[in-house]
């Protein structure tokens, strides 16, 4: 099934026939439209009041475009309406898709440019909108900034090294859940341990708090100093870092033998069932 | 106590954060050139900021008894927009001749791209020419890896490094810049970059040559107040008053010196006349103007 016949689905799910019906008349009407890009925003801007109660609506599923796994739990009916819009506008004859999104997302507002930065990885050809996803990361928008960084595979799957790992460190930054980055796990790199280990050390310094999350990143090519963090954090006196030091010296294909120790010294004392219960995985 | 703020926005405040600071002996300050909190589009929001720098702003700190400087430059986020970035830069030497404008600045990373990193060194090339100080800004994030990338840019454009001071220092990137030439500044915030008690541990440890502190106070959560409470939590430490003036008044003071726009010399308060007009626009909203 085409990327757009799924999310057409999804949306259906979560709305009435009446929302159905007037996506569908938008769609059309866009169809015929002289100027696109003009057309485009302005069916946008209407979507929420013609949607009505039924805009909130939230979509349930997972799309499976080729960057990688795209969850839908976050998407709301308006957004998808927005996306489907999107992809009808760029299959119009004559447009070139990369301006024609790029002039939606410079002209739309915050939660239109949401919905362009979540459905970026379902277009076709994603990678040639690299420049509007990069540009979301630097809006200081946290709505627009998690619609990027969070449960979208576009990062992982068009960014490189430099700019994931940018994305990542930037979530930890903003008190987002790194648990939901997409391909955390598949880009890992010595490079962003190097950086989370930084961070922790950091946070430390000015007796902040460390981000929870932070040792999904941290782990998966830690140096000597990022374990022996990570092992602190094994035994601290916050439930939410000894879960996710778990959670993540468990996703090491090999444990070193201080870790291996420190991880049974843990299992022998942990009171936490759901932490004794990743511990004994 | 006199002292002296490196690094503020003014723009982002209220009159009564200058009232404050002229009362806790602030006799000046300089105001980089930043981003606003969202994108700028055209290169005329560029024309019309700087000019607010030079004009409006410097007019209204002055109706408050405060002496008010400023650095001109493109900041680290919107050097992302390349097209509109180079429009900007075509406007810098202009502007960098004004009244009031000490520096180039702020500039550096942000994200650490490659067009992050082409206009910090294109400016860093202009302040080499003109010989003026560049006020840098270190990255928030992956603070270590572009305070590196920073010192070795400095030397590849090849500005002394003594023109060259690098911002938002804590304890793991001070050291870093104590290997250079570069001044090294400290912001202290309210409830990040750094504190008032941790600055005075690093300048326990490190001395106070070349250290400067500043307040960086904008439109988030900051304190235009913390460089005298810098300077409280400095005597309470143990500094004397000497030691305090020097790293909170004649460091930034003599750093941006540099410029030939501004001395140690002629700092003092200035006498506020509040029957002065700026392009017939008073600060007056129906009080009786203060002439001192």
């Amino acid at each position: 099934m085409l990327m757009r016949d799924s999310l057409q689905a999804a949306f259906a799910a979560a709305v009435d026939d009446v929302a159905m019906s007037a996506l569908s008349d938008m769609l059309g009407t866009l169809r015929q439209a002289d100027d696109i890009d003009s057309a485009l925003l302005n069916a946008s801007a209407r979507i929420n009041r013609l949607l009505g109660h039924a805009a909130n609506g939230m979509l349930t599923g997972e799309l499976r475009p080729e960057a990688g796994v795209l969850p839908l739990l976050e998407w709301n009916a308006s957004d998808a309406a927005r996306v489907l819009l999107l992809l009808e506008a760029i299959a119009h004859p004559g447009v070139e898709p990369q301006r024609v999104v790029h002039a939606y997302f410079k002209g739309g507002d915050e939660s239109e440019r949401a919905a362009v930065v979540r459905g970026l990885a379902m277009l076709p050809a994603p990678a040639e909108h690299h420049a509007v996803a990069l540009e979301a990361g630097r809006i200081n928008s946290l709505r627009l900034y998690t619609a990027l960084a969070l449960n979208n595979p576009y990062p992982a799957g068009f960014y490189s090294e430099h700019e994931f790992n940018q994305v990542v460190l930037k979530s930890l930054f903003t008190g987002l859940d790194i648990g939901r980055t997409v391909g955390l796990v598949r880009r890992a790199n010595p490079e962003l341990s190097q950086m989370c280990r930084d961070y922790v050390e950091e946070r430390e310094n000015a007796e902040r708090d460390v981000p929870h999350a932070i040792w999904l990143a941290l782990a998966p090519h830690m140096d000597a100093a990022g374990e022996r963090q990570l092992i602190r954090y094994l035994g601290d006196a916050d439930a939410a870092h000894r879960y996710y030091t778990a959670v993540a010296a468990g996703r090491l294909a090999t444990q070193s033998p201080a870790l291996q120790q420190a991880m049974q010294e843990r299992r022998m004392q942990e009171g936490e069932t759901d932490i004794l219960a990743v511990l004994n995985d | 106590m006199k002292y002296f703020d490196s690094h503020i926005h003014m723009l982002s405040r209220t009159t009564d954060d200058y009232e404050n600071m002229a009362a806790a002996g602030v006799i000046g300050l300089v105001e980089p050139a930043f981003w606003q909190g969202q994108p700028r589009t055209q290169p005329g929001t560029f024309i019309d900021y700087y000019d607010s720098l030079v004009g409006w702003e410097r007019f209204r700190a002055s109706q408050f008894g405060m002496r008010h400087f400023c650095t001109i430059g493109i900041n680290p986020k919107e050097a992302n927009d390349v097209a509109l970035a180079e429009q900007v830069m075509k406007l810098l030497p202009r502007y960098l001749e004004k009244d009031g404008v000490v520096g180039v600045g702020e500039i550096g990373y942000d994200d650490i791209t490659d067009a992050e990193e082409r206009f910090f060194a294109e400016q860093l090339q202009l302040a080499k020419e003109m010989n003026l100080p560049a006020l840098v800004h270190t990255p928030h994030r992956d603070k270590v890896t572009g305070t590196q990338r920073t010192l070795a840019l400095v030397r590849e454009v090849g500005i002394p490094e003594h023109l060259v001071v690098v911002d938002h220092l804590n304890e793991q990137t001070l050291p870093l810049v104590l290997d250079t030439d570069c001044w090294r500044g400290h912001s202290v915030y309210p409830h990040t970059k750094m504190s008032e008690e941790r600055m005075v541990a690093l300048l326990k440890q490190y001395g106070t040559d070349k250290m400067i502190v500043n307040s960086a106070a904008d439109w988030g959560r900051s304190d235009p107040l913390k460089v005298p409470k810098t300077g409280a939590a400095m005597l309470a430490a143990g500094f004397s008053e000497v030691e305090v003036e020097k790293v909170l008044f004649e460091n930034p003071i003599n750093y941006y010196a540099q410029s030939g726009r501004i001395s140690l010399e002629e700092m003092s308060r200035p006498p506020i006349d509040q029957t002065q007009l700026y392009e017939q626009n008073s600060v007056l909203r129906g009080q009786q103007p203060l002439v001192e």
